[in-house]
């Protein structure tokens, strides 16, 4: 059976300062429990697009922020972004990436129980923990966090002052397109992680996908960026590449000659990052989308409607962009 | 108002020696069969099957043409031609005319058949000119043809080897729009492209940019080329595929399982210069990396599309044509 449609919402911005892993712990939780979204219209946390958002606060410090998603799947998975600005914790990493103060981390969980410790080896009580990858770190400076949604997954897109910005995905945003055992898990989907790492801005997003902090790709060391599933039924994890790209990725060429936008849902597939390179799914209702800009909305010119949420390389000015699917 | 969902279909190969007139009697043959490759019926005229018709000279075939199944208010026309003697026939820049090069071209607000060497070969309306496709020098071999309603694809595949030449010719880009900028009255955009006279095609899901991928455009004479008439003229539009694979082995559609995952009309096709606007997407076509000309994607019981490829023998850089059916 078809995976479900994703509709994909804006939350909104969520400016933070000072450019502290706790400060933007807070922004995220912010945006994580606004009554509305960016458009003004209802947002309750829990129902439609909006997972329910929990913070783990240490003395008064928020170390944590965590959510449960809009749809439980039969998998129970969980998110987590986590952090701190001093101590020495010991958090289950991902390989190649580690622990470092001043760094942002995000992960999934699937087969949840109840909270139990961020730095726990089994930060959810039970089940299998993907391990954190980094994807932020307080030399970015100060900036806002933006939240994408959507019944299954959350997007963020951490913006500098200078206009660059750092990704992260959590959730079920890759579908395999596939019941088989060897191709996903036993509701379907495949749960994951991609991050932009902890140290470069994201790369290109459309274009080439071997460029250094391209999109949804995979680097081999520390801070790299990083895209990874679980394997079905199991606790490792599947490293990912991005395999299809854009060849020119102008301001113009998602733009017909009349000027109106041109848009596809197209699936944007993925492949493991070692031969044979095999397919592991297309990422859910997103597509490539020439040039745009972070929080920007495409709107249908007949009806009104929003089409979908960009995502971009940068927050201040057009670059290369994805589309999320409003799908409403 | 959105385009029509076009089905394609394998009609089938056909065996030609090392003469033009032999590949395109190949073509004919194909052109008016009655059967598809998998031996359902076909009855030109009606389905996703073209009106074909054919001229010869003194019994050698010069040309043959053809009338899309779907008659769109623009009326359009197929034609591929070729002599082994010297003829002047408009040719479409920067390609020139030479002997023994088989060669396709398309016409809007067509009227009559005229003759395929004359400015107006078929009497009325905007001719595009003709682009190279195939030479002789390519070979015996045997030619694939895939059709829908409003577009065929021409895949010349030399026996010895494998390679491969091509063209499409039709309302093969979806321009998902009816401003006039962007699209003709009826909607759609009417255009050729070829992997070009002088080199088997290269790439079809991989790089775009080379001078013999599928849907690519060079600029030199017998390079690949891609075009479209410009909305409402007889001028002609570059354009040229933007979409791309970064690694097309043989995995990277097939799931852990064995499973193909593939996906349809992700083809964006943008002009060949800058700013490099959209032009819309291949229609019904999909990216798929390896496979050889003419396999079929099957789910067991029905064809899911058809695979056009770098090679006719052995499994090569892919793209589907969807069955829609």
């Amino acid at each position: 059976m078809p995976l479900p449609t994703q509709q994909w919402r804006f939350v909104g911005n969520a400016g933070f300062s000072p450019a502290s892993a706790e400060s933007v712990l807070n922004a995220i939780y912010t945006l994580g429990t606004s009554s509305t979204y960016a458009d003004g219209s209802s947002r309750t946390p829990g129902s439609g697009s909006a997972a329910t958002w929990s913070r783990y606060q240490n003395g008064g410090v928020t170390e944590a922020v965590y959510a449960t998603p809009a749809t439980t799947t039969a998998l129970a998975q969980r998110f987590i972004f986590a952090g701190v600005d001093t101590g020495s914790p010991t958090p289950t990493m991902a390989s190649p990436d580690v622990f470092a103060t001043g760094y942002l981390m995000a992960s999934v969980n699937k087969n949840s129980g109840a909270f139990n410790a961020w730095d726990a080896a089994l930060p959810f009580t039970s089940g299998q923990f993907h391990g954190y990858y980094n994807f932020w770190n307080t030399s970015h400076g100060i900036g806002a966090v933006r939240m994408f949604e959507c019944q299954e997954a959350v997007y963020l897109v951490i913006g500098r002052d200078n206009g660059q910005s750092q990704h992260v995905a959590v959730g079920a945003w890759l579908d395999p397109g596939s019941t088989n055992d060897a191709d996903a898990e036993s509701d379907g989907r495949l749960y994951g992680v991609y991050t932009s790492g902890g140290n470069s801005p994201v790369g290109p997003m459309t274009g080439t996908a071997t460029a250094a902090n391209a999109w949804m790709t995979h680097g081999g060391s520390n801070n790299a960026e990083h895209t990874t599933v679980f394997l079905p039924g199991g606790a490792t994890l599947l490293a990912l590449f991005r395999d299809s790209e854009l060849n020119a990725t102008n301001a113009h060429t998602g733009r017909l000659t009349s000027g109106r936008r041109t848009y596809f849902n197209e699936k944007i597939l993925l492949t493991t990052n070692t031969a044979p390179n095999n397919a592991v799914g297309s990422l859910r209702d997103m597509a490539f989308f020439g040039y745009g800009i972070t929080g920007q909305r495409l709107t249908s010119s007949s009806s009104g409607g929003v089409v979908g949420h960009i995502i971009a390389e940068r927050v201040e000015s057009e670059n290369e962009s994805i589309i999320l699917f409003r799908n409403a | 108002m959105a385009l029509p969902t076009v089905q394609w279909r394998y009609v089938g190969s056909s065996a030609y020696t090392n003469a033009i007139n032999s590949a395109l009697d190949a073509v004919y043959t194909l052109g008016t069969k009655t059967t598809y490759y998998d031996g359902s019926s076909r009855t030109p005229g009606s389905g996703q099957a073209s009106t074909w018709s054919r001229f010869q000279a003194s019994g050698t075939t010069e040309a043959v043409y053809a009338t899309p199944v779907t008659s769109t208010a623009l009326n359009a026309r197929w034609i591929f031609a070729g002599s082994s003697s010297a003829k002047s026939p408009t040719m479409a820049s920067p390609d020139t005319w030479v002997t023994n090069m088989l060669l396709a071209s398309i016409n809007k607000n067509s009227g009559a058949f005229n003759a395929w060497d004359n400015a107006a070969p078929f009497t009325s309306g905007d001719f595009f000119g003709y682009w190279r496709v195939w030479p002789t020098s390519a070979n015996a071999g045997s030619v694939h043809m895939f059709e829908c309603e409003e577009a065929v694809m021409l895949w010349f595949v030399r026996a010895s080897d494998g390679t491969s030449r091509f063209c499409c010719v039709g309302a093969f880009v979806n321009p998902f729009s009816t401003d006039a900028a962007d699209a003709e009255t009826d909607e759609r955009l009417y255009g050729v492209a070829t992997g070009g006279g002088s080199a088997n095609v290269s790439f079809v899901s991989g790089t775009s940019t080379n001078n013999a991928s599928w849907m690519g455009n060079g600029t030199s004479n017998g390079n690949a080329h891609t075009g479209v008439f410009d909305p409402g003229a007889a001028t002609i539009r570059s354009i040229q595929r933007n979409t791309e694979l970064g690694n097309t082995s043989a995995g990277t559609h097939q799931l852990p399982s064995g499973d193909y995952l593939y996906a349809k009309n992700n083809i964006l096709i943008c002009d060949d210069g800058s700013p490099n606007n959209a032009a819309g997407m291949l229609r019904e076509m999909g990216t798929f990396t390896q496979a050889t000309v003419g396999q079929v994607l099957s789910d067991g019981v029905n064809d899911i599309g058809y695979c056009i490829s770098v090679n006719g023998n052995s499994a090569s850089d892919a793209a589907l044509l969807f069955r829609n059916a």
